[in-house]
């Protein structure tokens, strides 16, 4: 035994484990991935969000250039319309994947697919 | 005592100490905007010196400044001092001097794949506008005269265009070139932000801007696990790779900026030789680096180059690389040798040889 769990009488081994016991309970039973969403980023900043498990819906986001259309829903998330020159936001088709982006950089807006309960539970830390 | 004081502190600092580390583990991220694509940074701990959102400020903002220091769209901009007359001498922004050091570097080494004297020709063809069109021969043929003053062929060693003296100054060697860092700075910028988000108490994190990542640190969950995108089919995966800490990757592919016409596919990575965007058979290179300014500016000429000649470049400098070409039988691979099971799931066969 070690000096340290020398100086602990038997009860306070009890408490000592039962709190480590609820530490782990806590990690294990933290907050866990119910589905995804998307959320719309414009500077950084969370502007809206979208359930991708419901039916498909359609909303507007105030991006730096004006609204741009986002069509979500269905497992996935797309730009239907955007106030950008070049449109390049609208060719990156739908994100579906947890981790996933579609990014209109004029408008400053980014959205990311994540995880309801916890977004990094996913296995992956960045798809690129 | 004595032992009584030490039971007490026991008591109360192992329960607690446990039940924060299960309080503390959630991540912050933060995605945005700068530099022409999306950044993101997923910082892990709580117990730095100013909150978790004010770091995420704090690096936002920093990319803002870097934005500002690189573009090459600003004709007033700190780069602007490169672009003068041909013999003269200027001096630049220590930071810019830093990341032109390692550009001019790559290029030499590259024999000239990585050319930052391509902004006018990237105008030329428009890429990721809604201009993009193939331009006419007549044009490149100018750009490659005026850049290079010879017409190259496909095995020449192209000339810089600035010289760095040992002083810091630089000599311009070419008349009125504007210079375009952005195959460069990003990957200087994710590891500036990096450096930040530790000298604010937040050594765990992940730093990402457009293909280039940057990953520091470790993770409760073990170590960081990057999707690269199968470039045929970007809602699948080509493979997954684990990074441990102050490990970078960065993948450029054909696919990020294009446009199609009369069946083939306009890229945004050129070949400063041809004057058109490379066309050797790669499709998309993933690089796995000691840092982020490393990868970003070589997996640019990695991608020219391909395997046949790339590789050995990528050994002697100690980078591990992946190919990936596209085939009539489908997508195939190509790597280095030293991935040591860093590079998991992949799902594309290996290539019968190299290109």
């Amino acid at each position: 035994m070690t000096p340290a769990l020398r100086l602990l009488g038997p009860l306070d081994i009890v408490v000592v484990a039962a709190a480590g016991i609820g530490a782990a309970f806590a990690w294990v039973a933290g907050p866990q991935a119910h589905g995804s969403r998307a959320t719309a980023y414009v500077e950084g900043e969370a502007v809206a969000w979208w359930p991708l498990d419901g039916a498909t819906g359609n909303d507007t986001v105030l991006g730096a250039l004006g609204p741009v259309a986002i069509e979500h829903g269905n497992g996935s998330v797309r730009i239907v319309s955007s106030p950008c020159p070049n449109h390049v936001c609208l060719r990156q088709g739908k994100a579906t994947r947890l981790r996933d982006q579609l990014v209109c950089v004029p408008s400053r807006l980014v959205i990311v697919v994540e995880d309801v309960g916890n977004r990094h539970d996913g296995d992956l830390d960045a798809v690129h | 005592m004595a032992e009584s004081a030490i039971r007490k502190i026991l008591l109360l600092t192992i329960p607690v100490g446990a039940f924060l580390a299960g309080c503390t583990r959630e991540p912050v991220s933060r995605p945005w905007t700068a530099m022409s694509c999306n950044f993101e940074a997923t910082i892990h701990g709580s117990d730095g010196s100013v909150p978790p959102q004010a770091a995420l400020d704090t690096i936002q903002a920093l990319s803002a400044r870097y934005e500002g220091l690189f573009t090459d769209y600003d004709p007033n901009g700190p780069l602007s001092a490169l672009r003068g007359r041909k013999g003269d001498t200027v001096r630049v922004d220590p930071e810019i001097l830093l990341v032109l050091s390692q550009a001019i570097a790559v290029d030499r080494a590259s024999g000239g794949a990585f050319d930052i004297g391509v902004h006018d020709l990237k105008q030329l063809w428009g890429i990721g506008t809604e201009n993009a069109h193939v331009p006419p021969e007549d044009s490149v043929r100018l750009f490659l005269a005026r850049r290079f003053g010879f017409a190259p062929a496909a095995t020449d060693t192209l000339p810089s265009p600035l010289r760095l003296l040992p002083d810091g100054r630089i000599v311009l060697l070419s008349d009125s070139l504007p210079i375009d860092l952005g195959g460069i700075a990003k990957g200087y910028t994710v590891d500036r932000l990096s450096q930040k988000l530790s000298d604010l108490g937040y050594p765990v994190h992940l730093v990402q801007a457009g293909g280039e990542i940057l990953a520091h640190g470790r993770k409760a969950k073990g170590p960081w696990k990057i999707g690269i995108k199968n470039p045929r089919m970007l809602d699948s995966l080509a493979g997954v790779i684990t990074l441990d800490s102050g490990m970078a990757v960065s993948t450029s592919g054909d696919y990020e900026r294009y446009f199609e016409s009369g069946g083939a596919r306009y890229h945004h990575i050129f070949d400063a030789r041809t004057g058109s965007p490379a066309r050797g058979g790669t499709i998309s290179v993933t690089l796995l680096c000691p840092s982020s300014l490393v990868c970003d500016s070589w997996s640019k000429p990695m991608f020219v180059l391909g395997p046949r000649r790339g590789r050995r470049l990528a050994d002697s400098l100690g980078l591990q690389a992946f190919w990936i070409r596209e085939t009539a039988a489908g997508l195939c691979s190509r790597r280095t040798d030293g991935w040591n099971g860093r590079l998991a799931a992949d799902r594309t066969p290996t290539c019968a040889s190299d290109w």
